[in-house]
């Protein structure tokens, strides 16, 4: 089908609208996800606002005052049409002046009414007659409500919830959204460019290609959605985390940005506590920087022996001779089936019997046999043709060579993942560390723990959660950047390929 | 001995100490715990041995007025969901990072963003994953919803009950949401694999005429067997030990009502074990997890016989 | 080779990790006193304010020869720590637990029996609803410590607009159900209620209709009580013949938290510790008592309590501590820096409580009745809350799933 001219161009056109979509909503959240995180940095946010501000209200108040002067409530139950052109609105240039200040102050979407009817409420209290709800919204993001009520002195006005501010970033949303626009619309020309460029019998390659980046684009965001969701939620206030956008729940990114979670975790607000007993140099160091490099310590130590272990295990099973080998690599294989829940206080109890409670080698040490680390390396192992090592073996090359020539250069990519699995593993291993640790020594909890200490009793503070799962990540984040080329290609990409 | 043979237990010793040391011990005491019923006190040692009644509680039968009943249909029920769980979710997994693979093996220009950008998620917590999907799939707010409502309007099944809210769907969704994450783990062995396999294979191939379709047949799959073996293996513990997953977004439910048994319709066995457990039912939850090596060593025995037949 | 600058790095980064790591080991100089060790789980406020009250304990005369050395556990994995602690014999001398905890460290023997160490002369001053729930077995096994329960959160926005006093939350099952159909709007997604499924939550209802879980003995459960079954009849209806819950309980559905705040839910049931998130986010609401039933208002208990461990070897100057600690003056004095509930009768009148939500939780909270004590709370909700739940959905009938939940019960949960 690719091969008719106007069939082409209407698939373009189809993966242009596609490309406008995709971008569009990239960019655009990735930019405002950017001026979001300079916002945090460099403005305060405002705690419960006053606003609108009590200057503003007065001067709304003057302006209803005019707007309503004269015009008498409606008997109740009958319906109040106040802005018909025929009501019996005294000033029509106050009203133009109400809305002009209202929209001026409440941003572009401007002042609307909502449910007129509904609007019609008798207020409690005898001096107030009748009370009209006007309701603002704010750019769609926030609302501000009065209350216009008639009382002895004449109209007033009187704010029934409290309203929302302008933020900053509602105000930096206009060069944003321009910026998206230049964005997308500079990569919609390039493409275009490109497909004007391509001679008639490579479009179809060219579309073919078009779709691919598209698909995998679409899975790309997918994927890593959770990602953005957790940055974005750490810099949310608490009790906000959850409030979702209604009108486009992929805008996710806070108005109103707050560094309090980060804060929180880092314990950086902390002061010391007057009067403590504790030596207050223990209590200072009691904090996430402690936990972290313990963590790192504790991840890397075990991801290093994990990984040299397993590889020299997973070698004999895969490439080496030994009696009885399949019949033990079965059982190994059916330990797994057991959840390491069982394994924990017996594990506990050893422990104690060594003791190790409390040290670092506890963290870790019966986490070190680990029967899925041998079994990934083995299989990886087994597609590793066996010439090679025959090879080695004929040029001279001891086991130990072998091993660490032959083997250890072709398995990296499978080795480096296993590291970073098994760091992981140590890096969030919270149940067992938890019960190894040594409260009465602060400056001994690793991560995972010092993070459940963060977390109160009854309310999960999602921010903070969040927050400390984007710390927790970053060490896993520096590893993989570091061995990505090593991770994706491999050592010796290519010795098998002449 | 052999020269070879010192050389292997050489390199294995180190892993088969520990082994011996940490995992052999507890796999025994948990053995030894089955037949023992709920701890009277904190030690290890003061238990009150029950025989066999444990597991005579889970997998017999007794009489009721209205005629023969399971001990604890929950058990078997939870069984069957996971047999469920693994049966998607498996061959999905398989096929996700397969497809994302060979996809990513060729010249494609910026391969490398996006098989680090497919791995990632693997360094994500469960439980924030979990969430995620969950405020994904939720009724009436979700991104599911809300897109669903657009093209549906307000009265589709996604906007209504959401898909974890149904029995039926609430297996599928979370295995989409397990996939997704997983995809990529799986695709980093393939690829690396994929490396593995000489390029002359497939330049002979294409010599004798063979489509890439037969060449994906023939030549690659074979070669791929061992990581192919190990995805489903793993896949097979995965399904066994499947547990975070399932209290972050599901917590065993929604109940579904049959007969007069109330059974969770994504309570897998991992699930159902680990409530045992927090419940302190120790000897029971003990108790299951022989069950099910018991019934895993079985299925793998009888499926070695028939595909060794089948050959 | 080109792999060699990379492996030097690492190796020169693992040995300052090593060197930083390396032998933190913290000894802290004894001055002479004999040291009691209290485990807790405390936030940083209530910490530093526990650390004060140690200081002014240590200071009477009488206690001349203690000094209690304050230790901080996450509140999470705090069961777990404390079970394989009591394992191996490094259990603390006494600790603060989750409520529900107490009734499985009594019946394993772990904590101390009060009685013998003179509680029977103070019991009478704590709150009935957190004492409750440490007597087990006919002893008083621990200290009511710290205390809260649930009360009714409504979005007094909501109310207006749906012409309702913004100031009278409803005060009985019928008003609560005749203002839920004025607040709901189903096809804007506005409910007047979301409601928990799990027995905790459900308490509130039981109670309000005077239904009993467990028997006193703690032998039988009375699940299958009339009142029990009306109560459920009751918590069905909201969802489904009324119409005014939203489905916040089920599988995938938006929690009553969360749609609280985000005005979907105009009504909750909810605990103190919410006061200041709501506060944060700008919503306008009010609290008021939980619906009265039958038996008129109540709630559930929570909080956390305090236990005498056996092991210890000074059970007396435990007993002595965790006394002055929950004694009037001191209950005044903490839940007045941290805006809490007492566990302290004689508190409620020392402190004042501008808060006029908090104020509305001081008088739910003396309508508690104590909670259903179990070896195993975590149990007893995993297997009634499925039958609970068959119940919301209108799979069994109330009277159906609460005699199977009585059978599941009696099996599974009062046999261990």
């Amino acid at each position: 089908m690719l091969e008719s001219a106007p069939f082409r161009v209407v698939a373009f056109v189809l993966l242009i609208a596609g490309l406008i979509v995709l971008s569009g909503g990239v960019v655009g959240q990735l930019l405002k996800f950017g001026t979001m995180v300079v916002v945090s940095l460099t403005h305060q946010p405002v705690v419960n606002p006053a606003f609108p501000e009590a200057t503003l209200l007065k001067e709304l108040d003057g302006l209803a005052g005019q707007v309503f002067e004269g015009y008498l409530a409606p008997l109740p139950g009958e319906r109040p049409d106040v802005f018909a052109t025929d009501s019996p609105l005294k000033d029509a240039s106050a009203w133009g002046a109400f809305l002009a200040t209202t929209k001026e102050q409440f941003g572009r979407g401007g002042a609307r009414f909502l449910d007129k009817e509904a609007s019609c409420v008798q207020a409690p209290g005898a001096s107030v007659r009748l009370v009209y709800r006007m309701v603002f919204e704010k750019n769609k993001k926030g609302r501000v409500a009065f209350d216009f009520a008639r009382g002895e002195t004449g109209w007033r006005i009187t704010q029934v919830e409290p309203g929302t501010h302008i933020t900053v970033m509602d105000r930096l949303e206009p060069v944003v959204d321009a910026a998206t626009g230049v964005c997308v619309l500079a990569l919609v020309l390039l493409v275009i460019a490109k497909w004007l460029k391509t001679p008639a019998h490579g479009r179809a390659d060219f579309l073919k290609a078009m779709a691919l980046y598209e698909a995998l684009t679409v899975g790309v965001i997918v994927v890593l959605f959770p990602f953005f969701w957790m940055f974005c939620t750490s810099f949310k206030a608490s009790g906000t985390e959850l409030i979702f956008n209604e009108k486009n729940p992929f805008d996710i990114v806070p108005n109103e940005p707050t560094l309090d979670n980060f804060k929180k975790v880092l314990k950086i607000d902390q002061a010391v506590v007057p009067g403590a007993r504790v030596d207050d140099v223990i209590e200072q160091k009691n904090n996430f920087s402690t936990y972290f490099i313990n963590s790192l310590f504790v991840a890397t130590t075990a991801a290093f022996l994990v990984t040299l272990f397993s590889a020299m295990a997973a070698y004999v099973f895969s490439k080496k001779e030994l009696p009885f080998k399949n019949g033990l690599f079965s059982v190994l294989l059916g330990t797994m089936m057991i959840p390491g829940l069982m394994y924990m206080v017996p594990q506990f109890f050893m422990i104690c019997q060594m003791g190790l409670t409390g040290t670092k080698l506890a963290m870790f040490l019966p986490h070190l046999a680990s029967v899925f680390g041998v079994f990934m390396l083995k299989q990886y192992m087994d597609t590793i043709p066996s010439s090679l090592l025959e090879a080695a073996r004929i040029d001279g090359a001891s086991e130990w060579q072998c091993f660490t020539v032959v083997i250890i250069p072709l398995a990296m990519p499978i080795i480096l993942t296993l590291f970073l699995l098994t760091f992981l593993f140590h890096w969030s291993n919270f149940l067992w560390q938890l019960i190894v640790t040594d409260f009465a020594n602060p400056l001994s909890i690793t991560l995972p723990v010092g993070l459940a200490l963060f977390r109160g009793q009854y309310t999960s503070e999602t921010g903070q959660i969040m927050a400390a799962s984007c710390f927790s990540i970053v060490p896993i984040a520096v590893l993989f950047l570091i061995a990505q080329k090593y991770f994706i290609e491999g050592m010796t990409q290519g010795a098998v390929k002449e | 001995m052999k020269k070879e043979t010192l050389s292997s237990l050489l390199f294995l010793l180190p892993f088969l100490v520990l082994f011996g040391i940490f995992l052999l011990f507890p796999i025994a005491y948990s053995f030894f715990l089955s037949f023992f019923g709920s701890p009277r006190d904190f030690s290890l040692s003061n238990l009150e041995f029950v025989g066999f009644s444990n597991y005579i509680n889970i997998l017999g039968i007794h009489r009721t007025p209205t005629g023969w009943k399971l001990n604890d249909p929950q058990f078997w029920w939870s069984l069957a969901v996971t047999v469920l769980y693994g049966g998607i979710s498996i061959p999905l997994g398989i096929a996700a990072a397969l497809g994302l693979a060979l996809l990513l093996n060729n010249k494609l220009r910026g391969k490398e963003f996006f098989r680090s950008a497919f791995f990632l998620p693997n360094v994500l917590d469960m439980l924030v994953v979990g969430v995620i999907w969950y405020l994904i799939y939720a009724p009436k707010y979700g991104a599911l919803a809300q897109i669903s409502t657009v093209f549906l309007g307000p009265d589709n099944f996604f906007n209504t009950t959401g898909l974890l809210g149904s029995p039926l769907t609430a297996l599928p969704a979370v295995v989409i949401a397990m996939v997704l994450k997983g995809a990529g783990f799986g695709m980093i062995l393939f690829l690396a694999a994929l490396q593995n396999i000489p390029e002359c294979i497939y330049e002979a191939a294409d010599i004798d005429g063979a489509s890439k379709w037969e060449q994906f047949w023939r030549i690659t799959l074979p070669l791929l067997k061992p990581i192919l073996v190990f995805m489903v293996i793993t896949g097979v513990i995965g399904s066994l030990n499947a547990f975070t997953e399932i209290y972050a977004m599901t917590a065993g439910g929604p109940q579904v009502v049959i007969g007069d048994e109330t059974l969770g319709s994504t309570s897998v066995s991992g699930y159902y074990l680990y409530k045992q457990f927090e419940g302190g039912r120790y000897g029971y939850a003990a108790a299951i997890s022989y069950v099910l090596l018991t019934v895993t060593l079985i299925i793998t025995f009888v499926q070695q016989k028939f595909f060794a037949g089948a050959k | 080779m080109n792999r060699h600058p990379l492996l030097l790095a690492f190796a020169v980064f693992y040995v300052l990790l090593a060197i930083l790591t390396w032998s933190q080991d913290v000894t802290r100089a004894p001055d002479g006193r004999t040291v009691l060790t209290f485990w807790h789980t405390y936030g940083d406020d209530e910490t530093a304010a526990l650390k004060e009250i140690i200081a002014d304990w240590e200071k009477l005369p009488a206690n001349a020869r203690w000094t209690i050395r304050p230790i901080r556990l996450p509140f999470d994995g705090h069961k777990p720590k404390i079970r394989t602690a009591l394992t191996v014999g490094l259990g603390p001398d006494m600790a603060r637990v989750d409520w529900s905890f107490v009734c499985e460290l009594a019946r394993k023997n772990a904590c101390v029996d009060l009685s013998t160490l003179g509680f029977d002369k103070i019991k009478d001053q704590y709150v009935p609803g957190p004492l409750q729930t440490n007597f087990i077995d006919g002893k008083y096994q621990g200290f009511p410590e710290q205390t809260n329960c649930v009360a009714l959160f409504y979005n007094k926005s909501m109310f207006r607009d749906a012409g309702l006093d913004p100031d009278k939350p409803p005060a009985t099952w019928d008003e609560f159900i005749e203002m839920g159909k004025k607040l709901t709007d189903a096809k804007k997604g506005i409910y007047a209620f979301g409601m928990d499924n799990t027995v905790w939550w459900t308490l509130p209802f039981f109670n309000t209709f005077g239904a009993h879980m467990i028997s006193e003995d703690g032998k039988k459960c009375l699940l299958d009580s009339p009142q029990a079954i009306a109560a459920l009849e009751l918590k069905a209806s909201l969802f489904a013949t009324h119409q005014i819950e939203a489905g916040a309980w089920r599988a995938g559905g938006t929690p009553p938290e969360q749609g609280f705040q985000n005005q979907k839910y105009a009504m909750i049931f909810t605990g103190p510790w919410n006061l200041p998130r709501f506060a944060n986010s700008k919503l306008d609401f009010g609290v008021g008592l939980i619906p009265a039933g039958p038996a008129g208002t109540s709630s559930n208990v929570g909080g956390n309590n305090a236990v005498i461990f056996r092991a210890g070897k000074h059970h007396q100057a435990c007993f002595d501590f965790l006394a002055y600690f929950t004694s009037a003056e001191v209950q005044a004095k903490w839940c007045q820096r941290l805006n809490q509930i007492p566990v302290n009768l004689g508190a409620y009148d020392l402190i004042k409580v501008d808060d006029p939500h908090l104020k509305v939780f001081l008088e739910q909270m003396k309508s508690t009745v104590g909670n259903p004590v179990v070896t195993s709370f975590e149990m007893l909700e995993n297997v009634v809350n499925p039958e609970m739940e068959a119940v919301l959905t209108g799979q069994k009938s109330a009277a159906d799933a609460m005699r199977d939940a009585v059978r599941k019960v009696e099996t599974k949960v009062l046999t261990l």
